[in-house]
């Protein structure tokens, strides 16, 4: 057997190693990455994915650690990718989910990988989609999908996971920024985490206004929960409205619905990520004349579009 | 594009981890992405991260004076876990007398109070560079 018929062996066991490597070899694009997750995706399709997202500092990782507990106290084998943003200067990424995680990192019955964002917008990486493939082809019961600290438009997470939870905190804006779009519009449950602190109450009110004016075209009505993380007062709470909602999905045909956006979200960030690495190649490859092109658009002597078609022309799709 | 990834954790019982971060932040400046796991971390949990992570290389921050103890059995969960291919760096208040034999247990390099983070930086990017 060769080396990734063994990692892949290995991971379908839940090996952590096997995991570890695995995961780095899909969200570094290094070898063997096409025909592991052609393999992988044949292998999975049973997961529990539960996004959770929310403003950075809200709680999220700390509720992650929660749902890990109760998950496990239910028998669950847990999966978590947590994401934090990279720096645009750098490159780099202090990355401090598993901080709040740390108490799990023995379990054998739990994994958790951090992930950089690498520049991608809306909430995740681009290699998110791919490594859910993998734990879901590892057959984890339950998948927790943290997306960075968001703002007001990160909702891809909306498109990878069942069920997805928002966690805000107490006096972040009034009922207008409540009505929105975009990330407050994607939740299946809206929690107020630091329930402890003044203006809880109002903050619960602005959200159960917020649930009231959306259409709920699923049938599925948001419940809006409090907790207080860090004492791990409301979890278990959060936990059943997390087993309604995917018993609903299953009542309504939302597990299939969710399969279709799934499926949709992989074959389109596939898409992009082929032609993004033949740019790269490409950009790399014609440097200086890339360089001279960026020039004359700062002159105003060529307009941007042109160049681009220009370079697109040039693109070489194998490089991918 | 493969990045450098590593881990950047305090064992044992010291409660400084201004040092660690110091550390984290100048890796992060350098282009690394650093898992961080913070203060009171056992050998087994951080074997089990590095692990887990995927990571190059391994940074342990330890002021406490306890190295001898916690460095060989970070070391030791780290092969009994499959990852006896990962590097491990120390940091931290490690007297002159120590930094041998903790090179003899394993460890690739030791960084005591002063050594510029940019050293710190190259020498994880040499030794992962030469794996």
């Amino acid at each position: 057997m060769s080396r990734l018929d063994d990692l892949i062996a290995d991971a379908a066991r839940r090996d952590p190693r096997a995991l570890g490597r695995l995961s780095r070899i899909i969200d570094d694009d290094l070898e063997g990455k096409e025909e592991a997750l052609r393999r992988l995706h044949s292998m999975g399709g049973d997961a529990r994915v539960v996004g959770i997202t929310g403003p950075p500092g809200a709680g999220k990782s700390t509720l992650v650690s929660n749902l890990i507990r109760e998950g496990r106290a239910g028998g669950l084998s847990v999966a978590v990718l947590a994401v934090d943003p990279t720096s645009p200067f750098s490159g780099g990424a202090v990355l401090g989910d598993r901080v709040r995680m740390q108490e799990h990192a023995t379990d054998p019955g739990v994994f958790i990988r951090s992930l950089a964002t690498r520049g991608h917008m809306g909430g995740l990486s681009r290699s998110a989609q791919q490594l859910l493939t993998l734990l879901d082809a590892a057959g984890f019961d339950l998948i927790l999908l943290e997306t960075v600290g968001v703002g007001q438009e990160e909702v891809q997470v909306k498109d990878l996971a069942q069920t997805v939870i928002f966690v805000t905190v107490p006096g972040l804006g009034d009922g207008i920024q409540a009505m929105k779009a975009g990330v407050l519009e994607i939740a299946h449950i809206y929690l107020v985490n630091k329930a402890d602190l003044p203006m809880a109450e109002t903050a619960v009110k602005d959200l159960q206004t917020l649930v009231s004016f959306s259409p709920n075209e699923d049938g599925w009505k948001p419940p809006v929960l409090t907790s207080v993380a860090t004492r791990g007062e409301g979890t278990g709470r959060i936990m059943e409205e997390m087993d309604r909602h995917f018993s609903h999905l299953k009542a309504s045909g939302g597990i299939a619905e969710w399969r279709r956006s799934l499926a949709l979200n992989s074959v389109t960030e596939a898409i992009r990520g082929v032609v993004d690495g033949s740019l790269q190649h490409l950009m790399t490859a014609g440097r200086k004349e890339f360089s001279e092109d960026i020039d004359r658009v700062g002159r105003r002597e060529e307009d941007p579009l042109s160049v681009a078609r220009r370079w697109l022309e040039r693109l070489d799709l194998s490089r991918g | 594009m493969k990045k450098i990834r590593v881990l950047i954790a305090k064992p044992g019982l010291d409660g400084h981890d201004r040092g660690a971060k110091v550390v984290a932040r100048a890796l992060r400046d350098r282009g690394f992405e650093v898992v961080y796991t913070g203060l009171h971390q056992t050998p087994e949990q951080i074997a089990a991260a590095a692990v887990q992570e995927g990571v190059d290389a391994v940074g342990l921050s330890i002021l406490s004076g306890s190295h001898l103890t916690l460095v060989p059995r970070v070391l030791e969960q780290l092969r009994e876990r499959g990852g006896e291919d990962i590097p491990v760096f120390v940091g931290g208040i490690i007297p002159a007398e120590d930094i041998q034999t903790l090179k003899e247990a394993g460890v690739m390099e030791v960084f005591t109070p002063g050594s510029p983070t940019s050293r710190i930086a190259d020498a994880i990017i040499s030794t992962v560079a030469g794996e």
